[in-house]
């Protein structure tokens, strides 16, 4: 009976954390897949959601910022807020860059907020990091808390992607995908790319944001070193890849398949002994960098095609149609 | 002794959509060969398709006896083949000398000093220049680098994508006169050229070609006074 | 005199090493930009397998860090081009921020693969005070600072005869400024792109060694690079060799020139911010002067 429970309490734990990464799949599916925008920084919009909203809903301590005591309700429309006014900072300062620098700049951005949260104790609790945030219905008992938490995720989840595939169908969807592709066409018609590109970028990050959040409450912890920001940013890629940028379907079920690989060889690789279990992680790293080669060579359109153009090129300087090219233009 | 020819040459830049559909086309040793005719004609796709630098479909090309149909551009050039393309044909960033030493890449130190003192012969002015870098020359003397560039490892046979575009007439003239003395040398020359009469004056033979197809071919003086050729493009 | 002696101990003299640092870290990648037109995010990771390759010789062998260079230099060298054959030259007939995304994958698998065989604690090439001497009888240099700067200015010197004298150097500029009329010369794009690889790991390999040797040798280390060489190489303007030597001199005294207690009293900047000094010059030339300090369009 007691292993019974075990193995619900995880698949519980397994979905609520897909619907989790579902939620920021689909947030840089609305960067990059739809808009193009290239972003690296994916843990810097997490961790603001998740710094904010434990802010706002912690009691004094004294150890860091906090005592507004605010329901969730209030305080993750705050963190999405906040994200998206970073985001907003950013992309007014980079959006008319080259992709690749827009990805170093975020890159940039997300190291910093690492240092932030590291270095303003008074706000963050420094390296201590903010604990004791609550986790909504854990009055509950037994696995009803898990189950209500995961149904919370799994609706807001359902909305995201309800939004997010209005958003892609809708006139909005359109034109930032005829941006992706043909900036200069879209220019010409007379778009306004740069706002729009802006707007693309904000949503995103705010749905990075709201994942955040969620995450904090869920683990009732967050600190610095809660989360590994690189192994975030890097999962979440590789499942809109394996997914199908473009699609917010793929970006869904990416993120299930990624997760769900990722969550179980975890629960097979800690039975190996002592210093083998310690360094299973990196194995299993490694092998989803592979998955990831594989599937850029071998299903440039990710596993979930949708027959719409998977990677968004600008070519910025277009070299005249007569020249061969042996190198990728742009 | 024919030393380039195009074989009933059907081409384009992918692998369907041809632009060429059968052309025919033969340089022979010591000559200047023009291909003229009207804007979207073919007639650039087909000198660059002498070079590697599209999809054969149908038909062949030789160099000499030689079949290099698909063959590499890489490859074509160490068969003795130099292309100067229209745009871009010189690497801006590097000086005069560094253009023309990478024209003989593949050559040997010595080949590559004796092919400096035959070009800087050829044109003075690059002597000069030799240490500036390219891309801050004026138009001509950037078209001298880039001819001269081809002509570094010596070649049979040296294709010109429009030479003279973009050039004054002063300049124009100047650069009729470099093909003329290149080809004294005793390299062959296959050019393209939008200022037909005046290539088709300096020219042995020329070639007409309208929408992808031979249209008529002679010799350069009998193209300019053919009347035909004359309405179509040459401008009366 | 104190002051002044404080201010080159502790502010220029540590500037001037992770600016050389940064230096070779950015020549690899804007010599790479300009031959393959991407931006190769596993530069940095790159860098840490240098810094292990040597820790490995050192380790064994009992090597002096710099006698453990050229092992480590081969080492990064065949890693690279192992990650051109079976992960870039595949992609590169696709749009190059497929290359962008590949490399950050490659990135995540360097790091994997070296925290699995050496751990997640940093480690150390020598222990304990190391030997300093007297310089102009007044300021003390360690002597592994003599040897970063001092092999950081050769290599560099190195590096601008093989680009200006060489055959192979002088086929690399080309490649950078006109990949088609490269080819069209005869100019086999895929030996410059090896090459291009080797020499760029190979610096890599050099940045890291010192990096480690300076500090320690960490799995992170090398990713925590990118930002500083990134921004190094965008200011000299990517693709541009010497840009780079000069811009990465420029972010590493600006990181430790920003901590040095300008206006008296406390430090201007918190050391803790120093690698946002690195992206605020990024922003700011992003901004101002996307090409970099010295002009002409990036192609």
């Amino acid at each position: 009976m007691d292993i019974l429970i075990g193995y619900v309490n995880y698949a519980i734990a397994l979905a609520t954390m897909i619907g989790i990464y579902a939620i920021m799949a689909t947030g840089l599916n609305i960067q990059w897949g739809l808009t193009g925008l290239f972003n690296l920084g994916i843990a810097g919009f997490f961790a603001v959601g998740a710094y904010s909203s434990a802010i706002l809903t912690t009691a004094a301590t004294g150890k860091h910022l906090g005592g507004f005591d605010l329901p969730v309700v209030f305080a993750w429309p705050a963190a999405m807020a906040l994200s998206a006014l970073l985001a907003w900072a950013v992309a007014r300062i980079c959006i008319r860059l080259r992709a690749d620098y827009l990805a170093i700049a975020t890159i940039g951005i997300a190291e910093i907020v690492r240092l932030v949260l590291k270095n303003e104790q008074w706000a963050t609790g420094g390296t201590r990091g903010i604990s004791n945030i609550s986790r909504p219905f854990e009055d509950l008992t037994g696995m009803w808390a898990g189950l209500a938490f995961l149904s919370l995720v799994l609706a807001l989840a359902a909305a995201v992607y309800w939004l997010a595939e209005s958003g892609r169908l809708s006139p909005w969807g359109r034109v930032v995908q005829a941006i992706r592709d043909n900036e200069d066409a879209a220019r010409a018609s007379g778009k306004d790319v740069e706002a729009l590109r802006i707007q693309g970028f904000v949503i995103g990050a705010a749905l990075m944001g709201l994942t955040g959040a969620l995450t904090a409450h869920y683990l009732k912890f967050i600190g610095p070193e809660a989360t590994d920001p690189l192994q975030i940013t890097f999962l979440v890629w590789v499942m809109l890849i394996v997914g199908g940028s473009g699609s917010n379907k793929g970006a869904v079920l990416g993120a299930a398949l990624i997760w769900s690989l990722w969550s179980t060889s975890e629960l097979l690789t800690s039975r190996l002994p002592g210093e083998w279990a310690h360094r299973a992680p990196f194995v299993r790293l490694f092998l989803v960098g592979l998955i990831l080669q594989f599937v850029l060579q071998k299903f440039p359109a990710g596993l979930m095609s949708t027959g719409a153009r998977n990677t968004p090129s600008k070519p910025k300087k277009p070299s005249s149609r007569n020249t061969v090219h042996v190198l990728p233009p742009f | 002794m024919t030393l380039l020819s195009l074989e009933g040459l059907v081409a384009g830049y992918g692998p369907d959509v041809p632009i060429l559909h059968g052309v025919n086309i033969r340089l022979q040793a010591g000559e200047i060969v023009s291909i003229v005719g009207p804007n979207g004609a073919g007639k650039s796709t087909a000198m660059k398709s002498a070079f590697g630098l599209l999809n054969v479909h149908q038909g062949k090309i030789l160099i000499g006896t030689e079949d290099v149909t698909n063959s590499r551009p890489e490859a074509i050039v160490r068969k003795g083949v130099s292309f100067v393309p229209q745009t871009e044909n010189v690497f801006a960033s590097l000086t005069v000398q560094e253009n023309l030493e990478l024209g003989g890449y593949f050559n040997s130190r010595s080949h590559v000093a004796a092919g400096l003192d035959r070009v800087y012969s050829l044109f003075p002015p690059l002597r000069e220049k030799r240490h500036q870098k390219s891309g801050l020359l004026s138009g001509g003397q950037r078209q001298m680098v880039a001819m001269g560039r081809a002509l570094m490892p010596d070649p049979k046979i040296v294709l010109l994508d429009e030479p003279t575009a973009g050039l004054s007439p002063k300049y124009a003239d100047e650069i009729f006169k470099l093909i003329i003395d290149i080809n004294a040398s005793g390299t062959a020359v296959l050019m393209v050229e939008q200022n037909a009469r005046q290539a088709l004056m300096i020219s042995n033979r020329g070639y007409v070609l309208v929408d992808g197809r031979n249209r008529h071919e002679g010799t350069g003086a009998g193209l300019v006074r053919d009347r035909e050729v004359a309405e179509m493009f040459l401008g009366g | 005199m104190d002051q002044a002696l404080m201010f080159v101990n502790a502010y220029l003299i540590p500037g001037l090493v992770s600016g050389s640092i940064y230096a070779l870290g950015a020549i690899g990648l804007t010599l790479l930009f300009g031959v393959l037109r991407f931006t190769h995010f596993a530069h940095g990771d790159v860098m840490t397998a240098g810094a292990y390759l040597a820790l490995a010789g050192v380790g064994l062998f009992g090597l002096h860090p710099i006698m453990a260079l050229p092992l480590a230099m081969a080492g990064t060298s065949l890693l690279c081009l192992g990650i051109n054959h079976f992960f870039y030259a595949p992609l590169m007939k696709r749009p190059s921020l497929v290359l962008t995304i590949s490399s950050f994958g490659v990135a995540l698998m360097i790091r994997a693969a070296i925290q699995l065989i050496y751990g997640v604690e940093s480690q150390y090439y020598v222990r304990g005070i190391q030997k300093s001497r007297e310089v102009f009888g007044t300021f003390r240099i360690v002597d592994r600072h003599i040897w970063i700067g001092c092999s950081a200015v050769a290599l560099m010197l190195a590096l601008h005869l093989l680009l200006t004298r060489t055959r192979l150097g002088k086929a690399m500029r080309a490649v950078s400024d006109s990949p088609d009329l490269a080819r069209l010369t005869g100019i086999s794009t895929t030996t410059v792109i090896r090459y291009t690889w080797v020499i760029g790991g190979s610096l890599a390999a050099v940045a890291g060694v010192f990096l480690g040797w300076d500090g320690y040798v960490h799995a992170n280390m090398g990713w925590d690079q990118l930002l500083p060489i990134s921004a190094a190489a965008i200011l000299g303007g990517l693709g541009r060799p010497y840009g780079a030597m000069v811009g990465g001199l420029v972010i590493g005294m600006a990181e430790e020139l920003s901590s040095y207690p300008w206006l008296g009293g406390d430090a201007l900047l918190s050391p803790g911010y120093k690698t946002g000094v690195a992206f605020a010059i990024m922003v700011a030339m992003l901004i101002w002067r996307p090409n970099g300090l010295f002009g002409e369009k990036v192609r």
